[in-house]
């Protein structure tokens, strides 16, 4: 398992309340924490775990945040993207993790395990940064979030995110957000983030992605048309994906019985 | 009861039953897993999931009870079986409802989750805007139960055509959705309400066949078309860069309308 780099901060208390772990990465004082999802911190790792080793998220240096005030999507996969959300943070950012996933029963489509451990880890070193209280965000997502198959008896976890589940361009805007960069490595964001930046934009929020692999940045362009809007819309009215009843996404896929039919 | 009549209970009954039911445990569930204690207390802004449902099932029962009872068919009123068929139709109409809703735009998630007032404030002046269209179908008296659904249905279509259009003129839905804009999500709900009132009054009164009533319902209900010409006119004199810029501006917009519904429906008289 992979986590990101750490050292032990003084001010390093075990966290062992879910709901005290989803403080840390949400503080009340913060005006995005409203938008945290707090899914994935209603689970603690269990204490005889595997041992995880640490990973530094080199790139941080490199994101280009010019002079301008940006908010950042975070998109990477697995604990990768909760790697860069703490990166971000010593650059003044405030991470905000929006994994909307659950775990349960049957083999999952999505890894859960690494990012509760990671989130959990990563708590201590997030303690001991001074984060503004108006300190820009970084919303975290896993760009892993859709892929997969959900085979019978699998636990179907995949999720994607809607425009509800990030602050509007207003809402940005009137925070001194001037633009949004987009951290992620495999091309265009996946049709659930554009339309979420596709309304930013309508709104007049440009964004761009950085490809942290190769140091390039590049502007993102989109139609903005109200079809798009209104196609986008009916595509995630009917994403297809399973929704968990006690929140977040995540369901087990029936098996199918294997029934005789007709007259003998 | 006909037999028609308990095939209409019993699929009212599962209508409402999943529907409602549905929303109940999720909005239950969501509060115990994410907003609760381990100590089984609810944390601040927690408890929502529950009292939403709770408070939606009385509003329904109360506005639909004391239509019931004071302005239903004169068979209907003293007998105990119609009025469970009738409270029951009720709940399925409105269960209905939350589905168009997602139509719309709003999730569950939006209220229980995301813990969006004015996804609140849609969710329930929207359904009370269908139990409004619903109580209007049943003033009156008629045939028979289908005579409730066929009015009911048309009241309901009227307002789903008018919400639709009025989605597509303003950007209501990504401010009560994504801005959070409560004075918006109070403007709006209210301009629902009025539009299922007037639509309700509209199919009110005793059953003149399927023509005529129709006819009525075009002929009566025409004035919503200007509730929604004067919130599209409202939403872009009064845009505001700020969230919740206008939010006491629209809460007496939101009032006016419904004065204004009200008003008409007064000025129409008792239906007959």
């Amino acid at each position: 398992m992979l986590l990101p780099d750490d050292s032990m901060s003084p001010r390093m208390k075990p966290v062992t309340d879910a709901r005290a772990l989803f403080e840390i990465w949400a503080p009340v004082a913060s005006p995005w924490s409203a938008w945290a999802k707090p899914a994935l911190f209603t689970y603690l790792p269990e204490a005889n775990s595997a041992p995880v080793e640490r990973i530094p998220w080199t790139s941080a240096g490199a994101i280009p945040l010019g002079s301008g005030r940006h908010a950042v999507v975070v998109d990477l996969p697995s604990v990768e993207g909760i790697a860069c959300g703490l990166a971000l943070a010593e650059r003044g950012f405030r991470p905000v993790p929006l994994y909307n996933l659950t775990q349960g029963i049957g083999k999952e489509v999505v890894a859960v395990d690494p990012l509760i451990a990671a989130l959990h880890d990563g708590a201590d070193r997030l303690q001991g940064l001074a984060i503004l209280d108006d300190a820009p965000p970084a919303f975290l997502l896993d760009s892993n979030r859709h892929v997969g198959v959900a085979a019978p008896s699998m636990f179907d976890n995949r999720w994607m995110v809607f425009p509800q589940d990030f602050p509007s361009a207003r809402a940005l805007m009137s925070a001194g957000v001037e633009r949004v960069l987009v951290i992620r490595r495999e091309g265009a964001p996946r049709v659930d983030l554009l339309s979420v930046l596709r309304l930013w934009k309508r709104e007049g929020l440009a964004s761009a992605r950085f490809d942290p692999s190769s140091g390039e940045t590049i502007d993102l362009a989109m139609d903005t048309s109200l079809l798009a809007v209104f196609s986008a819309h009916l595509s995630m009215m009917f994403h297809g994906l399973r929704e968990n009843a006690a929140g977040g996404f995540g369901g087990r896929v029936p098996v199918p019985q294997a029934t005789s039919g007709g007259f003998a | 009861m006909s037999e028609p009549e308990v095939f209409a209970l019993i699929v009212s009954l599962v209508v409402g039953f999943i529907g409602w039911g549905l929303l109940a445990v999720r909005g239950a569930a969501v509060d115990r897993r994410l907003w609760s204690t381990p100590d089984g207390r609810m944390r601040p802004g927690g408890g929502f999931g529950c009292l939403a449902t709770i408070f939606a099932w009385f509003s329904i029962g109360a506005v639909v009870f004391y239509i019931l009872l004071n302005f239903a068919a004169s068979d209907v009123k003293p007998d105990a079986k119609y009025i469970v068929l009738y409270l029951v139709m009720g709940y399925a109409f409105a269960a209905v409802n939350t589905i168009a809703l997602r139509v719309y735009g709003w999730k569950v998630p939006d209220m229980f989750e995301r813990r969006n007032r004015a996804a609140h404030t849609l969710f329930y002046t929207a359904t009370l805007a269908s139990v409004c269209a619903y109580a209007g179908a049943n003033i009156g008296d008629g045939p028979g139960f289908y005579v409730v659904i066929y009015c009911a249905a048309l009241a309901h279509l009227g307002l789903y055509t008018l919400v639709v259009v009025h989605a597509a003129l303003n950007r209501t839905v990504y401010r009560i959705l994504v801005d959070r804009d409560r004075g918006i999500a109070f403007r709006a709900g209210c301009m629902f309400v009025a539009i299922g009132a007037v639509l309700g009054r509209a199919v009110a009164g005793n059953w003149p066949g399927f023509e005529a009533a129709t006819g009525d319902f075009f002929r009566l209900g025409w004035p919503t078309v200007l509730f929604v010409v004067a919130d599209t006119i409202v939403a872009r004199v009064a845009l505001s860069r700020e969230i919740d810029g206008n939010l006491w501006a629209d809460r007496v917009m939101g009032i006016v309308y419904l004065l204004a519904a009200a008003g008409y429906i007064l000025m129409l008289g008792a239906p007959v």
